[in-house]
């Protein structure tokens, strides 16, 4: 059941990724739902889950993108690692937590996507673009991810598919 | 418990490398089944977004000139193109009546799309639209508007199509200037902070001045623009640091951050073109 609600989660969450548009305003950065989504099973569900979450959202991300398969996965694998490693030092239930995790863990993606992205070859980006995008994501990630996580806790919720450690 | 959680951080990362490694054909079906199982979801949630715009649109006092002014679109850009097209034709078929050798003729088709969504990484300029290859979408063929030429597909999937647009810095088109026939090859220049696209012109034979308000076409080159597209305008022109060429900014005619419609430009083998292969060009071009 549990993975059956992260798959279409994670494929609403594609969706609604998929009609709002990057910022210009921002860099072009676009918004993250996915990796909101992988920040949210990073921070309140079992290690299995978010792992899997992030895994899967970066296999969607790559798929509606022309991103090469596998970066986002890695950056997402990598970002959700160190979220769940430091979440027991946190209140996780805190939008203070979302939004510092949101902003620095989107922020550390664009950067690792960035540095593939470039030094592969797949984009040329001016590096003042680039700076402007890192800002960009900085705010969209705090943004998206204080509005992502309150949302899919409720769904869980109501589902009644909440993490025994939370309930605690 | 410690064991079970690298365990786990283990497997996930031989799954992370498995798909970083994967052959080529095997990456571009997963992408493509993916997508493709994204896709209608997408086209409903692209076009209920899209009638949302109509619709604030239509409130806005401008109803029922919405469809006409699309229907009208479509047959502004039918003539237009098949101006185009018979011109360069013209010019072909002076040289065939010249030299009667030619291998193949084409006629242009155009496949009315939505677009349904924009890049969802920011990292591309680039639209996906809600036809693919069921509906004779193929990759590297050109995509344009009433206003000229937007970019080329790139992924193409059953129902989806992913189209990278002029303004993408990976874009590059061979395009020639109209008033003095001279070649360049135009390259994206991203969508800078201020909004206004500018794509760069290159390598053009600085003996040969180009000005501003020239106006910019595809050349035909290469094969995945046909020729005589309409590109967009010249803006200013520079000479190369080493003094070997021009080249110019151009500005695209087409607004590629308000794209709902589009058209693919595909290309039919004429099968006249076919038999004359078959029985010889000359004799074939007489009888």
């Amino acid at each position: 059941m549990n993975g059956l609600v992260m798959i279409a989660v994670l494929f609403f969450g594609a969706l609604v990724q998929s009609v709002l548009p990057p910022l210009r305003i921002l860099g072009f950065a676009s918004w993250p739902v996915l990796f909101s989504l992988a920040v949210y099973f990073g921070l309140a569900r079992q290690r299995v889950e978010a792992l899997c979450a992030a895994f899967l959202a970066g296999l969607l991300q790559d798929s509606l993108s022309f991103i090469p398969l596998g970066f986002s996965s890695l950056s997402y694998c990598v970002a959700v690692w160190i979220v769940f490693r430091f979440r027991n030092e946190v209140f996780i239930r805190a939008w203070v937590t979302h939004l510092i995790f949101g902003a620095l863990a989107n922020f550390g993606v664009i950067l690792a996507l960035a540095i593939m992205l470039i030094g592969m070859g797949f984009v040329r980006l001016p590096w003042t673009l680039l700076v402007w995008k890192l800002a960009g994501g900085l705010v969209l990630g705090a943004v998206t991810v204080s509005v992502v996580y309150p949302m899919a806790d409720h769904l869980y919720s109501f589902l009644g598919l909440e993490y025994q450690d939370q309930k605690a | 418990m410690q064991n079970k959680g690298l365990v786990t951080w283990l497997l996930i990362l031989a799954f992370v490398l498995l798909l970083l490694n994967m052959p080529a054909m095997v990456s571009d079906w997963t992408k493509s089944t993916v997508r493709g199982s994204v896709a209608p979801l997408q086209h409903i949630l692209g076009s209920a977004s899209l009638r949302l715009d109509e619709s604030i649109t239509v409130f806005r006092g401008l109803g029922g000139m919405i469809r006409k002014n699309r229907e009208m679109s479509e047959e502004l850009i039918q003539l237009r193109t098949r101006v185009r097209a018979l011109e360069a034709a013209e010019g072909e078929n002076l040289q065939l009546r010249a030299q009667l050798h030619f291998a193949q003729r084409s006629s242009r088709h155009l496949i009315p799309c939505e677009v349904i969504g924009r890049d969802t990484s920011g990292w591309w300029h680039s639209i996906r639209l809600g036809a693919g290859g069921r509906d004779g979408i193929f990759p590297d063929t050109a995509v344009i508007t009433s206003d000229g030429l937007v970019g080329r597909t790139t992924e193409v999937s059953a129902r989806v199509t992913d189209v990278l647009l002029l303004s993408d810095p990976g874009c590059r088109v061979s395009a020639q200037i109209s008033r003095t026939g001279a070649h360049g090859i135009l390259e994206g220049g991203g969508e800078p902070l201020d909004g206004l696209v500018r794509c760069r012109l290159r390598f053009i034979n600085k003996s040969i001045p180009a000005r501003a308000g020239d106006e910019v076409v595809t050349s035909g080159l290469g094969g995945v623009y046909p020729q005589g597209l309409l590109i967009g305008y010249v803006e200013k022109v520079y000479l190369d640091k080493g003094g070997l060429y021009q080249y110019a900014d151009v500005i695209p005619k087409a607004d590629l951050g308000m794209l709902n419609y589009v058209f693919v430009v595909t290309e039919e083998e004429d099968i006249l073109a076919d038999l004359l292969r078959e029985t010889g060009p000359v004799r074939g071009a007489h009888e």
